[in-house]
């Protein structure tokens, strides 16, 4: 009875509170979690939700530079070995110690996760055993030599033992089960999926308190729903900031536009995955009997078909950077020869007319509608630019991310635009989930939804990976990027600008990650 | 009384309408709609579903502003380059088409089982009414949105959806009407004539049943086109590529505190008066068919 009353009265306060009011920084975001449990999937949302409650063993910064997080250090033993010192006074949520055994338990449970849409499984793949050596000290050893090895292992989810075990992802999401507790800035303390998520700092965290306590994040997908709230005064702080809102929010001396580069590439990705392409057919409309993105001329033909420029200029008033390869300017393996292929439609027909497609073929554009800025116009002027270089666009479709996402990753694209966001030093991991040939087992090519398969490129970046020095390393994965994309394996668009904005004196540290944390919010100085 | 000629009704209809200046004026508005969508073809400068027609070179351009190649846009054009004006009148094709088709076939299905369930009466009425009054307890919206994310996206598929949560107006109203009729002497001679029931229920009542339908089935229409832009501004009506009215401004809405306010603005005060002037006509009707009011 007791608890029917407090319910009432919760659902009493929560009616009658003005949002803005209820907490201390309220942030409009763009995108969702998929679950609260933060190794049920690798997307860029659930990660970063992940990052508000959780401790990794190695933390990311601004520049995707690699620091010491709960492991306050590690060495190399021998190629195959490394030793891993925990940090010594972390408590979870609960007040309980973070034990060796938790790190552990973390690590076997990473690509274990049932139905798991984005498993984690390559960043433990390599794994050979992990040996407790004291109460304090992790050794793991490897099955290949992996001098990038931390920035693997280091990004896998810490969570409690003795808190989850037995309890299933969906556990983590009601908060009475206590399973969502992490090492975190903040504790988890609610979430209503489509609406809103509640966190409050926790006080016993290890590293810097965060400004603000009790943090609401509401999650609002529509562009101008979410710059709305942030002019009606209902959030502080928005992410996704549309591009055609930047000038106006900027003119505005009641608000903050705060602007980085973003290593997220958008592309458009070519399905080679089965013998006939989805939404690929003939003149006439029938399903084409062979897939023609199998050859790369083809690809390559797609690939100067589009005018990446006038993208970024129309559909993103200036907020891109043309690329043509997958890593950014700036991250380790960026090959600065590498350029965007300029648009060259006779030079595209012609080769089409090569490769047996004199008249090309329909084709059909598949894109998400709320995943980044502009993709669902993206689509739709990729439509245009592969209608003017000759191919017949039977459709332009874009959907809500949650069934985008699913579909694309089960193969039900012929065509789709997709992006890849960086958060590792090099284009390495970049290269590996992307285009390696799809290997479930060995954890490679995780989001290689094309399937795109070249063994010479898979032989070369292995032995780029397992170069221990990094300037050697750097010019190998160069070397790879140039070989891999004289292939087309995917048509690389651009490179995201990521704008938050925010009420004049705040502001966000953000960064290659684009990354919406609440711990990286404070007063403007 | 007598069966009414169709003819007889539809002059009927026509001249109580024009008898009012200002149903007059809104019957004159919804023509020159309907002849700007049959027409849009030919009256568009450019087709709007033609990627090959339109340039991202011209896109968020204002009114009255030229294009890269010279052409004139009117109502501007949208972030695709699209023209405004070309794509309203293509979108009020697109809405008035499903409107239209989805308020004849839910006429033709709410008439029919309201005439059954008049005729028939007993357990026949009593399960048809149930049913009836359970849909008219759902919000139609909620209902057509369950249906296309049961059935996928599509025109056919918003069409199903419209006709599911409307075609019970009509049973309800045929049903009333068919009632009173069914207990005239009229229709007690038919049966000693022994004709068959199909011949009574659509040859004699049915032609009785019309004033009312005629004016349910005109507001519905306004309601169908009104639904259906709900439906896409939602983002689950239809493909983005042939967008309707209602898809045309939630497009625009997503840019409209940008300040490129042409891309909403146009094509929701078209949608407003193609809806308006519809219901104006609609109110008309009911005055003038309705044999209370009129005799």
């Amino acid at each position: 009875m007791l608890h029917m009353k407090s319910v009432l009265l919760a659902g009493l306060l929560a009616t009658t509170a003005l949002p803005a009011l209820a907490a201390d920084l309220t942030i409009g975001r763009s995108n969702e979690p998929s679950s609260i449990d933060p190794q049920f999937s690798r997307t860029g949302n659930n990660q970063m939700t992940g990052d508000m409650i959780f401790g990794r063993l190695a933390e990311f910064d601004q520049n995707l530079q690699m620091k010491p997080n709960l492991a306050e250090s590690w060495t190399n033993i021998d190629p195959l070995t490394w030793e891993i010192k925990l940090r010594e006074g972390v408590t979870f949520h609960d007040g309980s110690p973070l034990t060796v055994e938790d790190v552990i338990y973390s690590i076997e449970r990473t690509d274990e996760v049932p139905n798991s849409p984005a498993p984690f499984t390559d960043m433990v793949s390599n794994v050979a055993s992990l040996e407790k050596v004291d109460d304090t000290t992790l050794r793991i050893t490897t099955n290949t030599p992996a001098p990038s090895f931390m920035e693997s292992i280091g990004r896998v989810f810490i969570i409690s033992k003795a808190a989850t075990e037995g309890k299933s992802s969906d556990d983590f999401a009601d908060a009475a089960t206590g399973a969502a507790i992490g090492t975190g800035p903040y504790r988890y303390v609610a979430w209503t999926p489509g609406e809103t998520m509640e966190l409050e700092a926790y006080d016993g965290f290890w590293g810097e308190m965060p400004e603000f306590k009790d943090v609401q994040i509401r999650f609002i997908s529509n562009d101008a729903a979410r710059v709305a709230a942030l002019l009606s005064g209902s959030v502080d702080l928005i992410d996704g900031v549309p591009p055609a809102d930047v000038p106006r929010l900027e003119a505005d001396d009641n608000y903050t536009v705060i602007s980085t580069p973003s290593g997220r590439v958008i592309y458009l990705g070519l399905s080679m995955r089965g013998d006939t392409a989805p939404g690929v057919t003939d003149t006439a409309g029938n399903l084409l009997s062979e897939n023609p993105f199998r050859d790369p001329r083809v690809r390559k033909a797609i690939s100067l078909m589009i005018d990446r420029q006038l993208i970024v200029d129309r559909i993103l008033g200036g907020s891109g950077i043309p690329a043509g390869q997958i890593a950014a300017p700036g991250l380790g393996g960026h090959a600065e020869d590498v350029t965007p292929d300029a648009p060259d439609v006779e030079q595209a027909k012609a080769l089409l007319a090569e490769a047996g497609y004199p008249e090309g073929f329909g084709i059909t554009v598949s894109s998400s509608n709320d995943r980044f800025p502009g993709d669902g116009d993206l689509a739709q002027a990729i439509g245009q630019m592969l209608a003017r270089g000759g191919l017949t666009v039977t459709g332009v479709e874009a959907l809500p991310y949650n069934v985008y996402s699913k579909a694309a990753t089960a193969g039900d694209y012929g065509a789709f635009v997709f992006s890849l966001g960086a958060s590792t030093p090099t284009s390495a991991t970049l290269l590996q989930s992307l285009l390696h040939s799809y290997d479930k087992e060995a954890g490679k090519g995780a989001f290689n939804r094309v399937r795109y398969s070249n063994p010479e490129f898979d032989a070369a970046l292995a032995e780029a990976m397992e170069e221990f020095d990094p300037e050697k390393q750097r010019a190998m994965l160069e070397d790879v990027t140039r070989m891999v994309f004289a292939d087309t394996p995917v048509v690389p668009l651009y490179w995201q600008k990521a704008h938050w904005a925010a009420k004049t004196g705040l502001t966000i540290d953000g960064g290659l990650s684009e990354d919406t944390l609440p711990q990286a919010v404070s007063s403007a100085k | 009384m007598i069966a009414l000629a169709p003819q007889g009704l539809l002059a009927r209809s026509i001249r109580g309408v024009v008898a009012s200046p200002k149903a007059a004026l809104a019957l004159a508005i919804c023509l020159l709609l309907v002849l700007a969508a049959i027409f849009a073809p030919i009256l568009a400068p450019q087709n709007p579903y033609d990627l090959m027609q339109i340039d991202l070179f011209d896109g968020k351009l204002p009114p009255l502003s030229r294009g890269y190649n010279g052409q004139l846009y009117l109502l501007g054009t949208d972030t695709q380059g699209r023209d405004m004006l070309s794509a309203m009148l293509y979108g009020l094709r697109t809405s008035l088409a499903v409107g239209v088709t989805a308020g004849v076939l839910a006429l033709a299905v709410g008439t029919s089982l309201g005439l059954l369930a008049a005729y028939a009466g007993g357990r026949v009425d009593a399960t048809i009414m149930r049913f009836v009054d359970l849909m008219l307890g759902f919000p139609t919206i909620l209902v057509a949105l369950m249906i296309l994310v049961v059935f996928g996206q599509g025109t056919g598929k918003v069409i199903l959806a419209l006709v599911f949560v409307q075609w019970a107006y009509f049973a309800r109203a045929v049903r009333a009407t068919a009632m009173v009729e069914a207990a005239k002497d009229y229709v007690e001679a038919a049966r000693c004539l022994g004709l068959s029931s199909p011949r009574i229920l659509f040859g004699h009542l049915l032609p009785n049943c019309l004033p009312p339908l005629i004016v349910i089935g005109t507001i519905q229409v306004a309601n169908a086109i009104a639904a259906e832009a709900t439906l896409s501004f939602l983002g689950i009506g239809l493909p983005i590529t042939e967008p309707s009215l209602g898809l045309l401004i939630a497009n625009g809405y997503q840019v409209l505190l940008a300040g490129t306010y042409w891309m909403s603005v146009y094509p929701g005060l078209l949608l407003l008066v193609l809806v308006f002037a519809i219901n104006i006509v609609g109110d008309r009707l009911r005055i003038v068919l309705n044999p209370r009011l009129s005799q």
